[in-house]
């Protein structure tokens, strides 16, 4: 997979700046909630063909080590949701496509991923904390 | 001798129609997965959690069809979405004429049975019979 070491390096050395970094954490983001999606949909699907395995799989979540996954998953969701809102949008009404319009619409997304991710992203670590690290 | 013109050509089977189709569905479904994502995953992962949540939670959850509705609609939108960014991402980096037929092949196969097993499971509900305790 030459290809995503590629895309990393690229990542940080092309000086396409803010705009280049955001393309990139949104493919990364993209394809990190596409794995999880695919583990997510087999492991609900287990409360109709094993519900005792289901309650299993949701222990093992309970583990540290997945909730610090989890609050990497949020934050796939959210910069890839946001970030995906000002590419349709932009889109849609292609005149937005202009330095000018779009310096301040990825500000936007910037400031509105931070305000929504720290809390969240606190919110959930300290419930990692409290549950403690035998996962409660 | 007079150098011969130069010419396109094509190298893989153009779909317009089918990428535009997908062009399109990429916004609209991605629009449309913003409440419904963010919805879910502030009420699964946070107002309720793994901490919470069991097979009698989903039970519960699912006997009113309005979250059963809301979670087929996520199943659905979600994952073909993600399965067509796979595609754009295949397209991309493998450049294998033969490897990348047989990686969309796979992501088509992956989309089927994870969209038939969802699918199933949403439908069928929570096994409460298979539960040594019940709900």
């Amino acid at each position: 997979m030459h290809g995503l070491g590629l895309l990393l390096r690229q990542g940080l050395t092309y000086r396409g700046g803010l705009y280049q970094l955001s393309w990139v954490a949104h493919r990364i983001a993209g394809l990190g909630t596409l794995l999880f999606l695919t583990i997510h949909i087999v492991d609900t699907s287990l409360v109709f063909f094993a519900p005792e395995l289901y309650n299993h799989a949701i222990q093992l979540y309970r583990n540290p080590f997945f909730g610090i996954g989890e609050v990497i998953l949020v934050g796939c969701v959210l910069w890839h949701g946001l970030n995906g809102l000002r590419i349709a949008v932009s889109d849609w009404f292609p005149h937005l496509w202009s330095p000018q319009t779009q310096r301040p619409m990825l500000t936007a997304v910037v400031v509105a991923f931070l305000v929504l991710y720290i809390p969240v992203a606190a919110y959930m670590l300290v419930t990692i904390v409290a549950r403690g690290f035998m996962g409660g | 001798m007079a150098a011969s013109p130069r010419t396109a050509r094509v190298v893989s089977p153009v779909r317009p129609r089918f990428d535009v189709s997908v062009w399109s569905y990429m916004r609209w479904s991605g629009v449309l997965l913003i409440p419904l994502a963010f919805g879910h995953l502030a009420i699964m992962h946070l107002i309720n959690n793994v901490h919470v949540i069991d097979a009698c939670f989903v039970y519960y959850r699912w006997a009113m069809v309005g979250w059963r509705v809301y979670d087929a609609l996520l199943l659905w939108l979600a994952y073909i979405h993600g399965l067509l960014g796979l595609r754009y991402v295949i397209d991309d980096y493998v450049h294998q004429p033969g490897l990348r037929r047989g990686l969309k092949g796979l992501a088509v196969a992956l989309g089927v049975a994870l969209l038939t097993v969802g699918s199933v499971a949403l439908v069928g509900g929570v096994r409460v019979t298979e539960l040594p305790g019940g709900c």
